[in-house]
This record gives structure tokens, sequence and C-alpha cells, in this order.
């Protein structure tokens, strides 16, 4: 078989039907996909709103009566919400439009934000850690500074504290999945460069 | 000297819908993303062929249609007709043709209408694209782009989701910088890329479905002596498709997809030369791979 032959054979098998696949049903693509991007938009904006409804709380209990925990909490807040958005507005900036770039620059882009992921997980893990020795340390003076309360519904500790530790913990466990799965990104996508730039360009 | 009347293969890509007669009588008709054979059992015809897609005509030098000289491409309108009727075998194949790979033989008559189908490039600077057109006119290429990238059918399915949502995405922001066609290729490739790249990340490259991989494949086969059915050729096209590196895989589809070397460049952003000489190594990758995988088939020199 001739060198243009098999080119054409391949062409042909590239261009043939598969049986076993089922044929795309174009509407349903469609339709899913503008719901999907509806979905996105909408997750963008519940987690922008989020970080507001954030800061807005902490704000609230800073007016309401500012001590030193409440103080410190809501720094640490502040902190996490403002890097949080920051990260947001970096991996997201231009994301959409970036899918068109040529292919160099869109993997490098992808090294980039996987890259300002894995700083992000890094950075929310540390202060997740801080939130946690913070009310580790505020739960004693919390109990010791309303002890009549609490003995008498001993359940608002547990289920206040508790909960709390519980959520941070969830956190926790949450932020180092995502930055192992952020490192093994950036390994790919620096693999991926490496495989590129091997080749001739 | 006069034709001898062969099977010939064309190839509608996502664009055209392609009726191929002869003397008048339709032999044939192909729709988006199929192939089609036809066999003109009588008469002699003109040289006169495809470049593997439907975006070109190329003829030879005694072609009746002006516009159609050897060396000459032009985008095929809709509703645009090339009859071509006797002709003679050319020896001496034109430079055109060598450079997409046609073979040197005589090609048959046709006609050639792609119908009712709006032509390539056809967006302008700042012309805004519709989702859904978009979507329809290349949903055979990207499916294909999911085929070559996810080995299993869920992850196919997937992917072509993912591309249906990245293109819904960067719509907005096309500009008519480039084509149309190098724009939907660039994000469709760019997206199967980052897909590929997570899954890899996800440390499932090595997953094995024994009906879908390549593996699957040529273990498949009933014998080695038996000739691989066109479906199981396909698949370990596929396969071997999806196991090469990622930058000769990219130009090996675009190029089986039927772009230009420098439209696949618009597409990577690499210079028509560049990709002639990845083009060369992706070939050659690919038939170590598939000669590695496949059996021979009886009487056939691979």
């Amino acid at each position: 078989m001739t060198s243009s032959d098999e080119w054409e054979r391949w062409t042909a098998d590239f261009h043939g039907e598969i049986p076993s696949e089922t044929p795309v049903e174009l509407h349903l693509l469609s339709q899913h996909t503008q719901q999907q991007g509806v979905r996105l938009r909408w997750a963008l904006a519940v987690e922008f709103l989020g970080g507001m409804g954030v800061v807005a709380f902490w704000t609230f209990l800073l007016f309401r009566g500012a001590n030193a925990p409440i103080i410190v909490m809501a720094g640490l807040s502040y902190a996490f919400v403002l890097a949080w958005l920051s990260y947001l507005l970096h991996v997201q900036r231009g994301s959409w439009n970036a899918l068109g770039q040529e292919l160099f620059a869109h993997v490098e882009l992808s090294l980039r934000r996987s890259v300002a992921a894995l700083r992000w997980y890094r950075f929310a893990r540390v202060l997740t850690a801080l939130f946690a020795l913070c009310v580790a340390g505020w739960a004693p003076m919390m109990i010791h500074a309303h002890r009549a309360l609490y003995a008498a519904e001993p359940w608002r500790a547990v289920v206040g504290f508790g909960g709390a530790f519980a959520i941070l913990a969830a956190c926790l466990y949450y932020y180092e999945r995502e930055h192992k799965r952020a490192l093994r990104e950036a390994e790919a996508w620096k693999r991926t460069l490496e495989e590129l730039q091997s080749e001739p360009h | 000297m006069l034709c001898t009347p062969s099977i010939e293969t064309v190839y509608a890509n996502s664009h055209a819908k392609v009726q191929l007669e002869y003397e008048n009588k339709t032999h044939h008709t192909a729709e988006r993303g199929h192939s089609c054979s036809f066999r003109p059992d009588v008469g002699t015809a003109k040289a006169c062929f495809f470049s593997g897609s439907m975006k070109r005509l190329h003829c030879a030098k005694d072609a009746p249609h002006p516009q159609l000289r050897c060396g000459q491409r032009r985008t095929v309108e809709p509703l645009e007709q090339f009859r071509f009727l006797r002709g003679k075998e050319t020896k001496n194949q034109p430079r055109c043709c060598k450079e997409f790979g046609t073979p040197p033989t005589i090609k048959n008559t046709v006609l050639f209408v792609p119908m009712n189908e709006p032509s390539w490039e056809r967006a302008k600077p700042g012309e805004k694209l519709q989702f859904e057109t978009v979507l329809q006119r290349y949903a055979a290429s990207l499916r294909r782009i999911a085929f070559g990238y996810a080995r299993t059918k869920h992850d196919r399915e997937e992917l072509l989701q993912e591309l249906a949502l990245a293109l819904w995405k960067a719509l907005p922001s096309f500009r008519g910088e480039c084509s149309e066609r190098t724009f939907v290729f660039r994000v469709a490739h760019n997206v199967a890329l980052a897909v590929a790249t997570r899954r890899r990340a996800r440390g499932e490259a090595n997953a094995t479905d024994p009906n879908e991989t390549l593996d699957g494949v040529a273990s498949e086969a009933p014998t080695p002596e038996e000739q691989l059915t066109e479906a199981r050729r396909r698949q370990l096209l596929f396969s071997a498709l999806e196991r090469l590196p990622a930058g000769q895989q990219q130009v090996l589809m675009l190029a089986l997809e039927g772009l230009s070397h420098e439209e696949i460049g618009g597409v990577l952003g690499l210079n028509a030369n560049v990709v002639g000489v990845r083009l060369h190594r992706a070939r050659e990758a690919l038939r170590t791979m598939i000669e590695t995988k496949a059996p021979t088939a009886p009487g056939e020199n691979r």
C-alpha cells in the first residue's frame, strides 16, 4: 500500500460512521449545553454572593460588639474572602475568551491557572487551620463567659462549637484533596507543555 | 489512455452534502460525516478529485471548468455544480494533487453538488456566530474529536458535551480574526486537550475497557488472517490517535479532517512548514502504532 493510499484509507476511516456509536442528538446537546451554561453563571453569582454574605456577617458582628476573638475571626474571614475572590477573578479572568487561543498560549495559561489553584488551596488550608485554632481558643473563653447559659443548655455548646469544628474539618479535608488534585493537574500540564515543546515548533 | 473504472471513496464533512453523479445518474449521496463509495461501471472520466474534504476541488489540466485549473484551489459554494464528462488518465500527477496525498490514479466523473449548506469560511469580521448553527455545522467534526481523545463511550459523550459548552462560552468572543473553522477547531482541540490532561492527572489514562481500547480491538480479531472490518479499522485508528503525543495527535486529526497545512497552522499557532514536519512524524508514529496492533490482512502489504 502506498503512502497516499494509506492516507486515503485513514481519511475514509476517520470520516466513517462508527456503528456502535449512537448518533448525536443535536437538539438535546444544544439544550443541555445552554442549561449548563446558565447553571455555570448562576454558580458564579452564588459564589460571589456567598463571599459577600460572609463579609456582611462578620461586619455585622463587629458592629454589634467588637471583642478580640471577633476581631481576629473577622480579620481572617476578610482575608479568606479577599484571597478567594482574587483567585476566582485570576482564574476566571478571560477564561471564556481564552478558549479560542492558540494551543501554546492555551496550555501555558492552563499551567498558570493550575499553579494559581495550587497557591490558593495552600493558602486556604493554612487559613482554615488558623480558623480552627482560633475556634479552639475561643470556645473555652465563650463557655467560661456564658457558663450559666451553657450549663442550662449544654447542647448549645455541642451544636455550636461541634458544628463549627465539623465544618472546619470538612473544609480542611476538601482543601487537602483539592490541593492534591491541583498538584497532579499542574504536573500533567507541565508534562503536556514539555511534550509540545519537544515537537518542532 | 482510457481510465479503468475504479471504486472511489468520497468524504463529506460537516459542511457538505454531496451528490455524486455519473452521466446524469446519481450514484451515491454522502451526508454529513459519512463517506461513500461509488463505482462508475462505464465510460471514461476526467481526472478530478477531492482533497479529502469537500472544501476544495482539484482538477487536472484539462478540466473544463475555467476556474479549476491545476494548482488552483477554491472554496466550493452551496449549490455550485461541477460537471466533468469524459476524461483520460493523467500519468503526471499535478503538484497540487501530491500536496494532499491523492494517489496518482484516474478519478471518476462526478457531478459535485454541495447542497443547501452554507459555505466554509463564511463568517465576516465582527459577525456573530449562532451557537446552534455552529453546533449543527460542526457536529460531525466534534464527534470525531471526541472519538480521537476519549477511549470509552461515556468519556466521549462527556467530552462532546464539554466541547459544546466550550463553544457556547467562546462564541461571543469570536470577532472574525480568523476563519470560523479555525476558531471552532482551536476551541475544540484546546478543550479536548484540557480534558485529556485532567484525565491524565486523575490517573485514568491507563484505564482499560476491553471492548474499546486498541488492545481490545486487536485481540478481538478472530484470527490474524482475517481482514479487519471497516468498523474495527476505524476503532483501531481512533485508539491509535488517542495514544499519540498531543502535538502529533492534533496535527494528524486536523489533517484527516481535511484542513490544509496553513489552516492547521492557524489552529495550532504554527507555521505551515512546521506543520508539515509534525505531520510527517505523526504519520510515521501512527503507522507504527497501527502496524504493531493490527493483524495484517491476507495479501495486504502493510
